[in-house]
C-alpha cells in the first residue's frame, strides 16, 4: 500500500487560487465530462420531476396486466405486480441518487476531516491512521457492505452507513495529500513563523486546493455509491418492498429473464447510465488536474 | 532493495493486525438473536440450558478479549469453525470451492490482459482517432457496467436468443475440459471486463506520458524505427505504473466474482460467502472476511515490491 | 535571408541549408518558428547557432533531422543537403541510416534524455548494435573504450547502472559518448551544458571539442551563451525570431557585428574589464510575440537603427 503510487491521492494543486473555477472549465472544456454533466443533470430532473413525470404511481398494480410488454398504455410494459415499470424506475432514480449523493458526501465529510488532521499532525499518529485506512482498504466495497448488512440488517440507511464507514478511506488520502503538498510551501512556513493559527492556514490555503480532487472524488463516489446501492439490492439486502430501485427491479427482472426481456434490460440501462454519467463527470476533469506528480524527477 | 520490501513489509504487517481486529469486530456485532434465530432450525431455543450450551459451544460467553486470542488462535492453526448452515469445517468448504474460484480469476486475468493492453496501446498509438475515441469510450463503459448486470445481458443475447453458452452451471473439470470452458467463457468475460476496463485506461495515460518524454526523442534520433521506438523504449516503462492498476482493481475482482458467482449458479467462495450473509452464518463470514482481505494486502505487497523491481528509481527512494 | 550571407560555402559545404521553414499548430494560432533559415556547414568546422530562448534554433536543429513532432510540428518548405541528398525528401530507411550514424545529436536535458529503466550500457550501445551490427563481447569493449575517452572512470561497473546513480555531467558525457559512436561527419549539440553547472560547462565543451576534432567531424552547436561561442566556434550564425539575422565568422562578429541585433547582444554582455559602476546594457523591449510577428524586418521595434523602411521589408 504505498501513498506515493495511488494515482486517485496524489493530486497536484492547481494553479489558479480558484480552484473551483478552473474545475469548472476543465470540465466544460472535456467532451466526456459534459456528456456527463447532461446526463447527471437530466437524471436530477427525473429524480424530482418523478410524481410529474411518471404516468402512474409505482405502487399501482394492475393484476390483469402481469409482465406486459411494451405497448402505448405502459412504455416499458409491467412488472411481475402489473405495476407500470417505466414509473418505477423513474421513481427508483430518486432512490439510487439519494443513496448515492448523500453516501458520498458523508464519506467526503469524515474522510476530508480524517485527512486533514492527520495530515496536520504527521509523525505516529499519522502512520498509524494510514495502517488503518489501508487496512479498511483491503475490503473490497461491495463485500464490506454486504456484510455490514448481515451485520447491521438490510435497508437503505444501513447501506448509506456501510458505505460511509469505509468509503472515508479515498477521501482522508486525498485530503492529507493535500495537507502535505501544502504544508512544505514557503509560504505556510512564513505564515505561521508570523504567528497565524494553523486553522486560519488550513482555511485559506488548503481548503481551496482540496476542492478540485475532493469534487472529482466525491462524483466517483456518487457513481460507486450507485453501483454498490443496486448491486446489494439486487441481492436483495438493499431497498425495501415497496420501494423501488434499480437493483430491486433488476432482481426481479432477472428471475423473468426470458419471458419479460425488457424487465432486466431497462433497469440495467438506468444504473449504467448513471454511474457511466457520474465517471464521466469526474474523469475528464482529474486528466485535467492530473496525477503528473509521481515524484520520480521525469519532467513533467 | 532489502530496505524498501523491508519497509512495506512492516506496514503490511501492522495493517494486517488491523484487518484482523476488524474482521473479528464486525463478525461480533452480529447480533446475538440472529446467531440464534439462524439455528434455530437445528436446536430447541426455548430451552435456557441449551441456550446456554450453543453460547457456551461458541465462545460466547467469555470476556470480549478472550473471544479474540482464542478465534485468532484457532483461525491461526486451522480451526475455522464450523458453518451453522450445514455443519460443515468450514476449512473444509473453502478448500472445495477455491479451485472453482481460482480457475474464475484466472480467466478473468486471461481476458482483461488480451484485450485491456493492446487496447490501451493502440489508443495511445492512434491518439484521438476514432479508433482511440472507441478504446475510451469502451473502456469506461466497461469500467461503468455493474458486472451483474452486463453477465444478465450476455446471458440473454448468448444463451437465451442465440443459445451458444449456458446460461449458468458449472462443469467440473473431471466431466470434460471442453464443457467447463463453455461454461465459464461468459463468466470470466464478466469478470474481466472491469479490470480490462480498467488496464485499457491505464496503459493509454501511461503510455501517452512515455511517448512525450525527451528519452524517447534520444531513442529516434539514434536512428530507430517508430515501432523499434515504441517497443524498445516506451513499453517497459510504460507498464510499470500498470502493475499498480493490477493491485488496485483486485478487490474489485473479488467483488465482482461474489456477483459472477450467484448469477451464473458457480459454486465458488463467491456464491458460498454470498449465501452465508444471508443466513448470517457467522464463522463462515468471518472466514470469507479475512480471507478476502488477506488476499487483497498481499496482493498489494506484493505489487508494491514487484513495482521496486521494475523501476530502479524506485529502490533509491525507498 | 539569401545566399551570400549563408556563409563561405568552402570546396564543398558538408549540409547545406537552404529556405527551411517550419511551423507549429497551437490552440491560439500558428507559429512560424524556422523561417526561412539557410546556412551551410562546412567539414571539420565548428558553427555556433546564437539566440535567445524561442529564437528558433532548437527547432531548426531537430528539422535536420526530422526529429519535430508532427503533430503539432511540420516542416513546411527548404532544403537540407548532405551528401547530394535533400534530407528532407528521403525516404524512412535512408533518414533512419543517418541519424546517430552518420549525423548524430545530444540533447539539452541530461536528466531525462536518457531511459530511466535500462543500464546506461544497453542505451550506450544502442547505435553501435544498429548501425554497425556489433554485438556482444566487441560491443561491450568499445562501450568500455566509449566510456574511456570521455573520461568517466570506471567503466565496466558504470555500464551496469541506471542514468539516475548518475549526475548531470555524467550522463551528458555518456550522451556525447553516445553521439560519437558511430563516428558521426556532423554532430549537433542543442544546448549541451544549458542545464549544467558552470564549473561542468567548460569541462563538457573541451570535451566535445576534442572529440569533435579528433574524429574531423563538424559540430553545430546551439546556444545562448556568448563566451562559448568565442571560445569554441569557428564561424556563427545569429538568430531572431526564426530568421538568421547575421552570419559570420567568430573573430568577425565580435569584431565588427554588422546586424543591430548581434551589436545589442554584444553590448549587453557584462564584462570582468570594464568598471563595476558601468550599467548594464539591454536590449531596450521584449522579444516578438511568435504569433504575431512584426511586419517587415522582426527586429524593427527594438532596433536603435530602425527607419520606415524597416517596418515594410526585411533587410537583406
Amino acid at each position: 500500500m504505498t501513498d506515493a503510487v495511488h494515482p486517485v491521492a496524489v493530486i497536484a494543486p492547481p494553479r489558479s487560487r480558484n480552484g473551483a473555477a478552473a474545475l469548472l472549465r476543465a470540465v466544460v472544456r472535456n467532451r466526456l465530462a459534459r456528456v456527463g454533466l447532461v446526463i447527471v443533470v437530466a437524471l436530477c430532473a427525473i429524480a424530482i420531476f418523478a410524481p410529474v413525470l411518471a404516468p402512474y404511481s409505482p405502487y399501482d398494480q394492475d393484476l390483469y396486466r402481469v409482465l406486459a410488454p411494451p405497448s402505448t398504455v405502459h412504455w416499458l410494459g409491467t412488472d411481475n405486480l402489473g405495476r407500470d415499470l417505466l414509473s418505477r424506475l423513474l421513481f427508483g432514480t430518486r432512490v439510487s441518487l439519494f443513496v448515492g449523493v448523500v453516501s458520498s458526501l458523508i464519506s467526503a465529510v469524515v474522510g476530508v476531516v480524517i485527512g486533514l488532521f492527520s495530515g496536520f499532525k504527521g509523525g505516529a499518529v499519522d502512520a498509524l491512521i494510514m495502517r488503518v485506512t489501508d487496512a479498511f482498504l483491503c475490503f473490497p466495497p461491495l463485500i464490506f457492505i454486504l456484510a455490514m448488512s448481515a451485520v447491521l440488517g438490510p435497508g437503505l440507511q444501513n447501506v448509506m452507513l456501510s458505505f460511509a464507514l469505509f468509503g472515508w478511506t479515498i477521501f482522508a488520502r486525498i485530503a492529507r495529500g493535500q495537507v502535505l503538498l501544502v504544508r512544505e510551501l514557503p509560504f505556510v512556513e512564513a505564515a505561521r513563523s508570523v504567528g497565524i493559527p494553523p486553522m486560519r492556514i488550513m482555511y485559506r490555503h488548503i481548503l481551496p486546493n482540496i476542492a478540485p480532487p475532493v469534487l472529482v472524488a466525491i462524483s466517483i463516489g456518487i457513481g460507486t455509491a450507485i453501483l454498490i446501492e443496486s448491486g446489494v439490492s439486487f441481492l436483495g439486502l438493499g431497498v425495501q418492498p415497496p420501494l423501488a430501485s434499480w437493483g430491486k427491479e433488476l432482481r426481479v427482472g432477472f428471475t423473468y429473464l426470458s419471458a419479460a426481456p425488457l424487465f432486466s434490460i431497462a433497469p440495467g440501462v438506468m444504473i449504467s447510465l448513471a454511474i457511466t454519467a457520474f465517471n464521466f463527470l469526474g474523469d475528464g476533469p482529474r486528466d485535467a488536474l492530473d496525477p503528473r506528480l509521481r515524484g520520480d524527477g521525469v519532467r513533467r | 532493495m532489502g530496505k524498501y520490501i523491508g519497509i512495506r513489509l512492516a506496514h503490511a504487517l501492522v495493517v494486517l493486525a488491523i484487518v484482523v481486529v476488524l474482521v473479528f469486530v464486525i463478525a461480533r456485532l452480529i447480533p446475538g438473536d440472529a446467531i440464534m434465530a439462524a439455528m434455530a432450525g437445528s436446536v430447541d431455543l426455548h430451552d435456557p440450558s441449551v441456550v446456554a450450551k450453543v453460547r457456551h459451544q461458541y465462545g460466547l460467553d467469555q470476556p470480549i478479549f478472550v473471544q479474540f486470542a482464542v478465534w485468532l488462535g484457532r483461525f491461526v492453526r486451522g480451526d475455522w469453525g464450523t458453518s451453522i448452515g450445514t455443519g460443515e469445517r468450514v476449512l473444509d468448504m473453502f478448500a472445495r470451492r477455491l479451485p472453482v474460484t481460482l480457475e474464475l480469476f484466472l480467466g478473468a486475468t486471461v481476458w482483461s490482459i488480451a484485450v485491456g493492453i493492446p487496447a490501451g496501446i493502440i489508443g495511445a498509438l492512434k491518439r484521438n482517432s476514432t479508433l482511440d475515441m472507441a478504446v475510451t469510450a469502451g473502456a469506461m463503459v466497461g469500467v461503468s457496467v455493474p458486472a451483474f448486470w452486463e453477465a444478465i445481458v450476455l446471458i440473454y443475447l448468448f444463451a437465451v436468443l442465440l443459445p451458444v453458452f449456458p446460461p449458468s452451471g458449472y462443469v467440473p473439470l473431471s466431466d470434460g475440459w471442453l464443457a467447463n470452458l463453455r461454461a465459464m467463457v461468459l463468466p470470466t468475460f464478466v469478470l474481466g471486463t472491469h479490470s480490462g476496463g480498467l488496464l485499457a485506461r491505464y496503459v493509454r495515460s501511461s503510455l501517452l506520458e512515455v511517448l512525450g518524454q525527451d528519452f524517447i526523442r534520444t531513442a529516434r534520433a539514434k536512428g530507430f524505427s517508430e515501432t523499434a521506438v515504441i517497443v524498445k523504449h516506451a513499453l517497459k516503462p510504460s507498464m510499470i505504473p500498470v502493475v499498480t492498476v493490477i493491485g488496485l482493481s483486485w478487490g474489485g475482482l473479488l467483488a465482482g466474482a461474489f456477483f459472477v458467482e450467484v448469477i451464473f449458479a458457480i459454486p465458488g467462495l463467491g456464491r458460498m460467502s454470498v449465501e452465508a450473509i444471508f443466513q448470517k452464518d457467522y464463522p463462515v463470514m468471518q472466514a470469507t472476511l479475512i480471507v478476502v482481505s488477506l488476499n487483497v494486502l498481499l496482493v498489494n505487497v506484493l505489487v508494491d515490491i514487484l513495482y521496486g523491481y521494475l523501476d530502479p528509481r524506485v529502490r533509491v527512494r525507498g | 535571408m539569401n545566399a551570400s550571407l549563408a556563409g563561405k560555402a568552402g570546396p564543398q559545404a558538408l549540409l547545406s541549408v537552404r529556405d527551411l521553414t517550419v511551423e507549429f499548430a497551437i490552440d491560439a494560432g500558428v507559429i512560424t518558428a524556422v523561417n526561412g533559415v539557410s546556412f551551410d556547414l562546412n567539414a571539420g568546422e565548428i558553427l555556433a547557432m546564437v539566440g535567445e530562448s524561442g529564437c528558433g534554433k532548437s527547432a531548426t536543429a531537430l528539422a535536420l533531422l526530422r526529429l519535430i513532432a508532427d503533430p503539432p510540428g511540420r516542416i513546411v518548405g527548404g532544403e537540407v543537403r548532405f551528401r547530394d541528398r535533400d534530407l528532407l525528401s528521403v525516404d524512412e530507411t535512408e533518414i533512419r541510416d543517418i541519424r546517430g550514424n552518420r549525423i548524430a545529436m545530444i540533447f539539452q536535458e541530461p536528466m531525462t534524455s536518457l531511459n530511466p529503466v535500462y543500464t546506461l550500457g544497453r542505451q550506450l550501445g544502442e547505435p553501435l548494435a544498429l548501425h554497425k551490427n556489433l554485438g556482444g563481447e566487441t560491443l561491450l569493449a568499445k562501450c568500455i573504450a566509449l566510456l574511456e575517452s570521455v573520461s568517466i572512470p570506471e567503466p565496466q561497473q558504470r555500464l551496469q547502472s541506471y542514468p539516475h546513480q548518475f549526475s548531470g555531467g555524467m550522463r551528458q558525457r555518456v550522451m556525447i559518448a553516445m553521439g560519437m559512436s558511430c563516428d558521426p561527419d556532423i554532430v549537433i549539440a542543442d544546448e549541451p551544458t544549458t542545464a549544467l553547472d558552470v564549473t561542468i560547462q567548460a569541462q563538457l565543451l573541451e570535451l566535445l571539442k576534442a572529440q569533435v576534432e579528433k574524429r574531423r567531424a563538424a559540430l553545430l552547436l546551439i546556444t545562448h551563451n556568448l563566451g562559448v561561442v568565442a571560445r569554441y566556434a569557428d564561424r556563427v550564425n545569429v538568430m531572431y525570431a526564426g530568421r538568421i539575422v547575421e552570419s559570420a565568422g567568430a573573430d568577425d562578429i565580435y569584431a565588427a557585428p554588422r546586424h543591430p541585433y548581434t551589436i545589442g547582444l554584444l553590448r549587453s554582455v557584462p564584462r570582468l574589464d570594464r568598471p563595476v559602476s558601468e550599467k548594464l546594457a539591454p536590449i531596450e523591449g521584449q522579444p516578438p510575440n511568435p504569433l504575431d510577428l512584426p511586419k517587415g524586418c522582426p527586429f524593427h521595434p527594438r532596433c536603435p537603427f530602425a527607419i520606415d523602411k524597416c517596418c515594410a521589408e526585411a533587410p537583406r
